[in-house]
């Protein structure tokens, strides 16, 4: 996972998603977007390896975003990692069932992020098989 | 739902500032806190589901800073990154404690955090905390949506 597209209308939140990245050595190029339209748009210049959202944001939201990527079948296999505080079971249900990859509550962690990744990797090992 | 500042509230921003900031944070024994300084730095979030109010963090400026920089890692922090500390901190909690009170497998509704420099006058349904944190004192406030923050 070399390229990695961080969203998140929080400056403060995309800085200690970066942080928690470069500290888990994930990575060589990680690029930001402020809401789910912005990533949009950076994704269609180039797909990313790695996508690590928000839920909460303007312009665009988290799961509008999943949906629009999950719908686009050159865009549908980059795993999506969403990173939120509002994570209750219906939201979960909904975002497991979008195809969202990965579920990690706020406050994101360096050790919370690494079993993420980790995990989707051994899933995207298996599938190579 | 009736939200409070009850023992769940505690837990979750107990939680949050430990994960988040790395500072230990407890109930306050001395409540008193002046809630109309102005150079007090604050941060809400409308709750909207289950329940509905709105979260306000408020807190001094040397608090805020010695926030800001245990969140970012940064020596260095100004104003604006201060305040979106806390604005991600308000989030944060806000979010955490919505989902850990829904019962009835609804969705869970927040709005989007806001923040500011300046005095706020707590309306007379308005719910008061004040809390102590390594860096300093954190008020909270829990106001109802009509009522204001």
């Amino acid at each position: 996972m070399k390229s990695i597209l961080v969203v998140d209308d929080s400056a403060v939140a995309r800085r200690i998603a970066v942080k928690c990245l470069s500290s888990i050595g994930v990575g060589e190029k990680i690029r930001e977007a402020r809401n789910g339209q912005e990533a949009l748009d950076m994704i269609r210049e180039e797909a990313p390896d790695l996508i690590l959202a928000d839920l909460n944001m303007p312009v665009l939201d988290g799961v509008s975003m999943v949906r629009k990527i999950k719908a686009n079948p050159r865009l549908v296999g980059i795993p999506v990692i969403v990173i939120s505080s509002i994570l209750d079971d219906a939201r979960r249900r909904e975002l497991r069932e979008r195809g969202v990859d990965h579920l990690v509550e706020k406050p994101v962690s360096p050790p919370l992020l690494a079993a993420a990744v980790e995990e989707i990797r051994e899933r995207q090992e298996a599938e190579e098989r | 739902m009736k939200l409070t500042l009850d023992d769940v509230f505690d837990g979750i921003l107990g939680d949050s500032l430990e994960g988040m900031a790395f500072t230990i944070c407890d109930r306050s024994e001395d409540q008193d806190f002046d809630w109309e300084d102005e150079s007090r730095l604050w941060s809400s979030i409308d709750l909207l589901s289950p329940g509905s109010g709105r979260l306000v963090l408020v807190t001094d400026p040397e608090t805020a800073k010695s926030l800001a920089r245990s969140v970012t890692g940064e020596q260095t922090t100004d104003e604006a990154t201060e305040l979106a500390v806390l604005e991600e901190l308000t989030n944060a909690i806000g979010g955490r404690w919505l989902a850990a009170l829904e019962t009835t497998g609804a969705e869970t509704q927040l709005g989007l955090p806001k923040s500011g420099r300046g005095s706020l006058r707590p309306g007379e349904d308005a719910m008061a905390c004040v809390y102590e944190v390594d860096a300093g004192r954190l008020g909270v406030l829990l106001a109802s949506l009509r009522g204001g923050g």
